[in-house]
C-alpha cells in the first residue's frame, strides 16, 4: 500500500467548543500564574524555623524575667538556643543574603586589625619619648627617599 | 490579522492582552493539532498546548523580529512537544519504557476518534517512528509545510529532512504491507 492512497483527513476530534473556550482558559491560567507572587514554600522548613522562633518568644516572655538582667539582654544568648540548621533554614526562607548581613554589620578598621597589630605594638613596650624619635627617624629616612 | 499587526497590539500595555487572545485564536488549532499528533491523548495535548501559550507569553519579550513568527511559536511547540515525551520515557527511570506501546494504547482506546481502518493503521505505525522523525513526517505529510520552514523550526538542514522524510516514508509503506 502507498501513503498517497491514504486519507490525509485528521482523525482525531476534540470535545464541543473546546477552541472556543480554549483562549479564555490560557488568559485565565496566565492570571492565576502573576497572582501567585510567593515562591514554593517548602512547608517543613516553615514548620521549623516557626517552632524556634516560637521556642525564643517563649524564652523571652517567660524564662527571660528568671534571668539576670545581663543574660537577658545579650542577643547572643537567645540565638545560642537556636541550632545552626534553623539559623540557615531562616536565612533562606527569608531570602537573606550574605551581602545584606555585611550591610548590617559595623566594622570599623581598627576591628580589622586589631588582632594582628596589637600584640606587636605591645611588644615594642616604648615610652612616648622614644615612640617620637623613633617617627622623626623613620621621617628622616622617608625623605632620603 | 498579520502576526506584525498581533506582535504591534501584544507590544501595547493597553492593548496586551487583547493581541494575545488574536494570537492564541489565531495559531491554537495548528499548534493543538501539531501536539495532538505527537502526544494521542486530548488530555497531555490540551496541558501541552496551554502550557505553550503560556511560555510564549512570557518569552515575547525575546522574541527577534528578523525571524517569523509563526516559525518562533512552532519551535518552542516542538520543544515542549519532545521534552514531554522524552520526560515520559524517562519518569519511571526504566531503560526501555514502552512509551510506544502507552500511545499505542492510548490511540485503541481513545473516544475521540474518527478514522476508517486504514488510517488507524497509519497512526499505528507512524508510532514506530522515533519522536523526531514522526513530527518531521506529520509536518510534512499532514500540514503539508515546506522543507524549508520544518527546517528553520527544527534547527536540522532541510537535505537532512528530505532523507529523513524519504526513509520514514519507506518505513511506514513497510509497516503497512506486513501489516
Amino acid at each position: 500500500m502507498k501513503l498517497e492512497e491514504i486519507d490525509r483527513d485528521n482523525i482525531f476530534k476534540v470535545p464541543e467548543s473546546y477552541f472556543d473556550e480554549l483562549p479564555v482558559r490560557i488568559q485565565s491560567k496566565i492570571s492565576s500564574r502573576k497572582r501567585k507572587f510567593l515562591p514554593d514554600l517548602n512547608w517543613s522548613v516553615v514548620l521549623k524555623v516557626s517552632i524556634s522562633l516560637a521556642a525564643i518568644l517563649f524564652f523571652v516572655l517567660y524564662l527571660g524575667p528568671q534571668k539576670t538582667q545581663n543574660e537577658l539582654s545579650e542577643p547572643e544568648n537567645l540565638l545560642a538556643q537556636v541550632s545552626a540548621d534553623d539559623v540557615i533554614a531562616y536565612l533562606e526562607l527569608e531570602d537573606i543574603w550574605t551581602n545584606d548581613i555585611i550591610a548590617q554589620i559595623d566594622i570599623r578598621e581598627a576591628d580589622l586589625w586589631q588582632d594582628d597589630e596589637d600584640p606587636l605594638i605591645d611588644e615594642l613596650d616604648l615610652d612616648e619619648e622614644q615612640l617620637i624619635d623613633l617617627i622623626d627617624a623613620f621621617k628622616t629616612e622617608k625623605d632620603y627617599l | 490579522m498579520e502576526d506584525l499587526e498581533i506582535l504591534a497590539k501584544i507590544k501595547d500595555p493597553e492593548t496586551k492582552n487583547y493581541g494575545f487572545n488574536l494570537l492564541v485564536r489565531k495559531y491554537q488549532q495548528r499548534i493543538y493539532w501539531l501536539i495532538r499528533k505527537m502526544v494521542i491523548d486530548h488530555d497531555d495535548a490540551d496541558d501541552l498546548v496551554q502550557e505553550v501559550f503560556i511560555k510564549i507569553w512570557q518569552k515575547l519579550h525575546l522574541f527577534r523580529e528578523d525571524a517569523k513568527f509563526y516559525t518562533w511559536i512552532y519551535r518552542i511547540a516542538t520543544n515542549e512537544t519532545l521534552n514531554f515525551l522524552r520526560k515520559k520515557r524517562n519518569k519511571y527511570f526504566l531503560p526501555i519504557y514502552d512509551l510506544q506501546g502507552e500511545l499505542l494504547q492510548k490511540l485503541i482506546s481513545s473516544p475521540q476518534l474518527d478514522g476508517d481502518e486504514v488510517q488507524m493503521k497509519l497512526q499505528k505505525a507512524l508510532l514506530k517512528l522515533p519522536d523526531k522523525q514522526r513530527l518531521v513526517f506529520n509536518m510534512k505529510y499532514f500540514d503539508n509545510m515546506k522543507y524549508e520552514e520544518i527546517s528553520k523550526i527544527t534547527g536540522t538542514s532541510a537535505g537532512g529532512l528530505k532523507a529523513s522524510y524519504h526513509h520514514a516514508v519507506k518505513k511506514i509503506e513497510k509497516l503497512l504491507k506486513d501489516d
